[in-house]
């Protein structure tokens, strides 16, 4: 081999082996962006949407889905992006709650009627599963997907306030207790419940105010406001959709009581209820109306089944004068997740507890129970 | 007499298209009159066939006096020096000859050998006046005219690229920087470009722009690289290298050349539409009777730039940061490497969500149940949909030749250029009709030159890309108040959870819902918001940024050529330099009005030969003194042992410095990211009383609560101790050059970025809370962030190799390979050192200049590839990837009609690669190229 032939084999040799070098080695692709893949919910592929027209124990729940689809909460069921907590009542609950067939559903309600009892039903954007709702008094004041107004000055709606709690006796969604928990699902999760929650429609001085046991009640309630500022009263604050009570409203024959012993049987029990109310209105000093009524509000919204076994003190409005105060002492009795009685005491009521003959009346701003006697302070 | 008219005409007949005949006779005239003065030395060259050979250059050894030969082989030379003296008589593609003159009456007569060219260049920067290659005490790369023209590189500086140990950073098409021995950036401050004497940094902006306002291709002679550093003889600044360009001189290269390139680029459609490529060169040398020459010369670049497009999300941490994923669907913080106006961030937990629960409370559980933290950042837009996609550079250039003797010139010249380019720095900046003008006048003796320059800065329309673009944002609809961005996308927000969104999708319609009537990019409403944000200066809360900054230099430089008669060859030289920044306060602290930084030096050069020639011995000294800094001597001693003829052994130790760049002086910007870098004056850290409300560091003790104190020691020069040993021989039969270097370097009070906060109120608490310090040093009303330079005390240390072997084949084809390495070592933790080089750096290329018909076909083939490098810079950190590129070229000449026709490719496989963290990403760009009377 000659040295001219060498150097044109190593000249081939090289320009072959730059030429592969260059062709097999690629440079890697510029790195991209990588997506974030949202958290999902735990490996469920079934939406809520499959869901319940899969499970024949929801059939009446679903039949009101599909009659509301109009109003669109079908579709979001059905979206992957969506996020729901449904506190939802199984065929059971619907036929404990008093509604028979999916008939009755299909026939007895208008699409937006149905659209409202689901939407109040659900948190909307967010799965809480039943370990996420701390075990606090009274409950988790939480939004509904029912909305209910705008909120003036903003872009943002109000949303009627549903109340999940959890204690010792349960895990409820208001004051229904919730009878299988945390069925996680793609798009959120489904927690039953024992009965259909239905939405308030009232504030609590419309509930008070229209109730006819409660019309001395009342009274006081205008009397003792009328000696305070428009925007700071407690018909005011009654009315006030934003607000929070809990209302123990003695009812007409309790309040009668209470001013008969006041007036030292000089307005006796069965006088005409006129003049009981020309006695609130002009002869019971306002501050005395006050107190008695601050003495039967809660500042927050609970339900019986809030309440713990044991009977305890909870201050109430009262406190807002004298802070020291014990407030009154409640004691709910349970039977499984349900209150089989529910009692409350005033400090003055020399250990003689009021029951509470009506409650969970549910407002838009609280919770009203009617007891059969006036709680006193000392 | 009848044959000296013979001569005389036939003198005529040649001469006459270079002179016009009365030129003729005044040269006849004055000659004999003018070597009273000094000494002509003439000669003839040829080949071995004895075919006259052109543009062979011909210089006086020891000095910068020399000259090539014209289209007959004839050359002229005045010499002051008195025979006998030695010339080089040296050509690319022959070997270098050296002739001892003893009396200049005798003419030369010198027939050379064709040889392959491996080793025998001459090299003038390694010492300042001319050696061998193949004897040069330092490493040193030579690029000359003929590389130039048979390269395939579409732009002269991209050559650079190809040479061991050599990184160039690619901030766009016409921005790039090349660096050696680590620290690339763009517009690195440890590397000096010096074009035709001058140094080519832009006095304000910091960064060279050499391929923006330099040398036009067809003027440039040659570019000499000298990585390693180099203050001994060229001042402070070459720590890590220098680039050295000198441009054609007129009484040298006279004539007319063009060349246009015309090619095609982004063919693939990635990032843009494929678009045009142009380039056009024009150089005009003239000689005008003896004494006086001139030269003009104009390039034009118009393409559609290469486009920042890496579009993954960049989380800062304070000053820091990292890539993570995300994209501006999936994270609703997300912020683009290449998209601006996302900066801007906000927590709306915080800022927007919690205020709104107190206001109702019925939502205040559920607000308290999202996250701590939501950060969100404003809609960005895209690099491409900001920065003006045409790039545009305009040079011009010319020089006037004076010969007030025959060996002392008087050269006037000077360099203009504009243009349009993207640079980043601390953020991307989109260079507008930037314009830079370099004049100097200087007076040139073979055997001394005094010269005085001024380099002259204006930003034009410049803009930073991504304070403009928040500030578009901010324009068109604030990001505070009630009904401000953040607040309108923080109830949305809330609006959409409360409608059973989950969280991202919440996001994303709040966002459609905040950027309603959002300008889109390229919209007329789009431009004309931009255009205003953009042309209010930075301090007026705009985003253009003002900079008029001059340098003005003056320097000399003796020969005292004593070689044959005294103990040593001696060089002294000596530089005054006053910058006068002036940036109206919107990068520099000079609202108040111009500041000015003075700098001096001066500089000794011996060189002696001993044991008959076999060992050379060269000490230099340089001492410099800045007004902001102490004064600095800096030695360089290298000798070069002859082991075999052409086979040399060189050893060096260098001390090299820099004092901080005028930005690392006097910088004072509040950056895109938050962050105000400051210079490192003690003024400037007054101002921002960090004597009374002190400045912490921003370390693991700070996140842990217990903040430790910064207090900054004066700042110093930053120095470089280099130890160096190389060796460069050519072997096998002269056809296998091979150059090898190993280098040691030890920097001391090495000059780095330490980022630091402050308590806006003075409050040290900010700091001392683990759970709430990052949401501190994000909210700009609590602290704020500065990022000041600083010397590292310990010492940081460097060290590196690179191996070149050449070999050449028969027809004139030449392969060679390289590798090199570069690594930085002891960098104390939470310092930014920026050192962006790669470990290993492996080059191939095949090369031929004239094979085929009459050799006249040319072609190369160069390939590099790079490891990946963890680049750290101002604008962001991140894995580069490996990469390699491939560039390719195949021409044929016209040598009758002086034509030359090349079709070249770079990164001939249009494999995308970025060679910067945030810089464009760089595709392949395909041309054809015509040029005329190329030489």
């Amino acid at each position: 081999m000659n040295q001219s032939i060498l150097h044109k084999s190593l000249l081939r040799f090289l320009a072959a082996a730059i030429f592969f070098t260059s062709i097999i080695s690629c440079n890697k692709d510029l790195e991209n962006a990588v997506p974030i893949v949202p958290p999902g919910t735990g490996g469920a592929t079934q939406t809520l949407a499959e869901f319940f027209a899969a499970d024949t124990n929801y059939s009446f729940y679903n039949a009101a889905l599909i009659k509301a689809a109009s109003f669109g909460l079908a579709a979001d069921f059905n979206n992957k992006d969506s996020r729901f907590t449904v506190f939802a009542p199984d065929n059971n609950a619907f036929r404990r709650s008093g509604i028979s067939s999916e008939a009755v559903i299909s026939g007895g309600f208008t699409a937006g009627q149905l659209d409202t009892l689901l939407r109040y039903s659900i948190i909307p954007g967010k799965i809480y599963t039943a370990a996420d709702i701390a075990p606090a008094f009274p409950n988790v004041q939480l939004p509904s997907n029912l909305t209910a107004a705008a909120i003036p000055g903003t872009l943002l709606p109000f949303n009627l306030s549903v109340y999940p709690s959890k204690s010792a006796t349960g895990f409820y969604f208001n004051n229904i207790p919730v009878v299988a928990a945390d069925n996680i699902l793609a798009n959120g999760v489904v927690h039953t419940v024992a009965a259909i929650v239905l939405p308030p429609s009232k504030v609590l001085a419309e509930l008070i105010y229209t109730n006819d046991t409660l019309n001395l009640f009342t009274a006081l309630i205008l009397r003792a406001s009328s000696g305070m500022a428009a925007d700071a009263s407690f018909d005011y604050y009654l009315k006030l959709p934003f607000a929070n009570f809990t209302v123990f409203a003695p009812d007409d024959l309790a309040v009668k009581t209470l001013i008969s012993i006041l007036t030292g049987g000089q307005i006796p029990i069965p006088a005409p209820e006129q003049v009981f109310l020309d006695f609130i209105a002009n002869m019971l000093p306002v501050q005395n109306a006050q107190g008695i009524v601050a003495y039967h509000i809660l500042p927050s919204k609970a339900f019986s089944v809030n309440f713990p076994e044991a009977a305890t003190y909870f201050p109430t409005l009262f406190n807002g004068s004298f802070p020291t105060h014990p407030g009154v002492q409640v004691d709910a009795d349970f039977t499984g997740p349900f209150v089989s009685a529910f009692k409350v005491t005033g400090v003055g009521n020399q250990g003689f507890a009021s029951n509470v003959t009506s409650k969970d009346i549910n407002a838009v701003n609280g919770v009203l129970d009617i007891i059969d006697q006036v709680l006193l302070p000392q | 007499m009848l044959n000296l008219l013979l001569v005389l005409t036939t003198q005529l007949t040649i001469m006459r298209p270079l002179l016009p005949i009365p030129a003729i006779f005044l040269l006849l005239f004055f000659s004999p009159l003018l070597s009273l003065a000094q000494v002509d030395i003439n000669g003839n060259i040829k080949n071995t066939d004895n075919e006259p050979l052109a543009a062979v250059s011909v210089t006086i050894k020891g000095s910068n006096r020399g000259t090539i030969t014209d289209n007959n082989g004839n050359f002229k030379l005045s010499s002051q020096v008195k025979p006998p003296l030695t010339l080089i008589i040296s050509s690319v593609g022959y070997e270098s000859r050296e002739v001892e003159i003893k009396s200049a009456s005798d003419p030369v007569q010198l027939n050379l050998t064709s040889s392959n060219s491996l080793g025998q260049e001459v090299v003038i920067s390694a010492t300042r006046t001319p050696s061998r290659i193949l004897e040069s005490p330092v490493t040193i790369e030579r690029v000359n005219a003929a590389t130039i023209r048979n390269s395939s590189a579409a732009n002269y500086y991209d050559i650079v690229g190809n040479l061991k140990g050599v990184d160039v950073v690619t901030a766009s098409l016409t921005f790039k920087t090349p660096s050696t021995r680590g620290f690339n950036k763009s517009g690195n401050a440890r590397f000096n470009q010096i074009v035709d004497g001058m140094d080519n940094q832009a006095p304000g902006l910091n960064f060279s722009l050499g391929n923006v306002v330099g040398l036009n291709e067809l003027d440039v002679e040659s570019m000499e690289l000298l990585p390693g550093a180099s203050s001994a003889l060229y001042g402070p600044g070459g720590m890590n290298g220098a680039l050295i360009i000198n441009s054609k001189n007129p009484f040298k290269y006279p004539g007319v050349s063009f060349q246009v390139k015309t090619g095609l680029m982004h063919t693939d459609g990635r990032t843009r539409e494929p678009s045009g490529y142009h380039n056009w060169a024009l150089r005009w040398a003239q000689k005008v009777g003896k004494k006086f020459a001139f030269k003009i010369g104009g390039e034009l670049i118009q393409a559609k730039d290469w486009v920042g497009d890496d579009y993954r999300n960049y989380k800062r941490l304070a000053t820091t940061g990292q890539i993570i994923a995300g994209t501006r669907e999936t994270d609703p913080n997300y912020e683009g490497v290449n998209v601006y106006g996302d900066e801007t961030t906000a927590d709306i937990k915080t800022n927007v969500l919690n205020p709104l629960a107190t206001a109702a409370p019925f939502y205040a559980p559920y607000i308290s149940a999202l996250p701590a933290n939501i950060p969100v950042s404003r809609t960005g837009y895209t690099e491409n949909e900001v920065v003006n996609p045409n790039t545009v550079n305009v040079k011009v250039s010319g020089a006037l030749d004076y010969k007030i003797t025959p060996s002392l010139d008087l050269i006037v010249s000077g360099f203009w250029g504009t243009g349009n380019t993207v640079y980043t720095g601390s953020d991307r900046y989109s260079l507008k009709d930037l314009k830079m003008g370099q004049y100097k006048v200087e007076l040139n003796n073979g055997n001394w030159f005094i010269r005085g320059y001024t380099t002259q800065e204006n930003a034009g329309q410049s803009f930073n890309a991504t304070v403009t673009t928040r500030l578009f944002n901010e324009a068109w609809k604030p990001s505070g108040g009630l009904t401000g961005w953040y607040a309108q996308y923080a109830q949305a927000f809330l609006n959409n959870k409360l409608a059973g969104s989950s969280d991202i999708a919440a996001h994303n319609a709040a966002r459609a819902f905040a950027d309603i009537g959002r300008p889109a990019a390229g919209s007329p409403e789009f431009r004309q918001l931009f255009d205003k944000v953009r042309s209010i200066p930075i301090v007026k809360g705009g985003g253009l940024f003002v900079d008029k900054t001059n340098l003005y230099n003056v320097e000399g430089q003796y020969n005292i050529v004593t070689q044959d008669k005294g103990f040593a060859d001696i060089i002294i030289g000596g530089n005054f330099k006053k910058y006068v920044l002036n940036s109206e306060g919107t990068l520099f602290a000079d609202s108040a009005g111009t500041i000015g930084i003075d700098e001096y030096g001066g500089y000794l050069q011996a060189t002696r030969s001993l044991l008959n020639d076999r060992l050379k011995l060269i000490l230099s000294g340089r001492y410099d003194k800045n007004q902001n800094f102490d004064g600095k001597f800096t030695p360089r001693l290298s000798a070069v042992i002859k082991v075999a003829q052409d086979n040399n052994i060189r050893l060096s130790y260098q001390n090299a410095y820099r004092f901080a760049s005028t930005q690392q002086q006097w910088i004072n910007l509040r950056v895109g990211t938050g962050v105000r870098l400051l210079g490192g004056v003690k003024q400037l850290q007054d101002y921002y009383h960090f004597d009374t409300n002190p400045v912490y560091e921003i370390d693991a003790n700070m996140f842990a609560g217990n903040p430790t104190r910064r207090i900054f020691p004066k700042f110093k020069a930053e120095t470089v101790n280099s130890f160096e040993a190389g060796y460069k021989g050519l072997v096998a039969d002269k056809k296998l050059l091979i150059d090898i270097y190993g280098y040691y370097g030890i920097y001391k009070n090495f000059i780095a970025r330490v980022n630091v906060a402050q308590s806006v109120n003075g409050n040290k608490n900010v700091f001392t809370n683990p759970a709430t310090v990052q949401n501190n040093l994000n909210n700009p009303d609590s602290v704020n962030l500065y990022s000041v330079p600083t010397n590292i005390i310990s010492d940081v240390k460097t060290y590196g190799y690179g191996i070149s072997l050449d070999y050449s084949l028969p027809s004139n084809f030449v392969v060679g390979v390289t590798a090199s390495s570069d690594i930085l070592k002891d960098v104390p933790p939470g310092y930014v050192a920026s050192f962006n080089a790669p470990k290993l750096r492996l080059g191939a290329s095949i090369n031929n200049n004239g094979f085929g018909h009459d050799k006249r076909a040319i072609f190369s083939l160069a390939y590099r590839w790079q490891d990946d490098v963890v680049y750290e810079e101002d604008f962001g950190n991140g894995l580069v990837p490996a990469f390699h590129t491939l560039d390719a070229q195949v021409g044929y000449k016209f040598p009758a009609q002086k034509f030359v026709v090349k079709l070249g490719a770079n990164n001939l496989l249009n494999q995308y690669y970025r060679n910067a963290f945030g810089n464009a990403s760089i595709g392949g760009l395909y041309y054809v190229s015509f040029g005329y009377n190329l030489y």
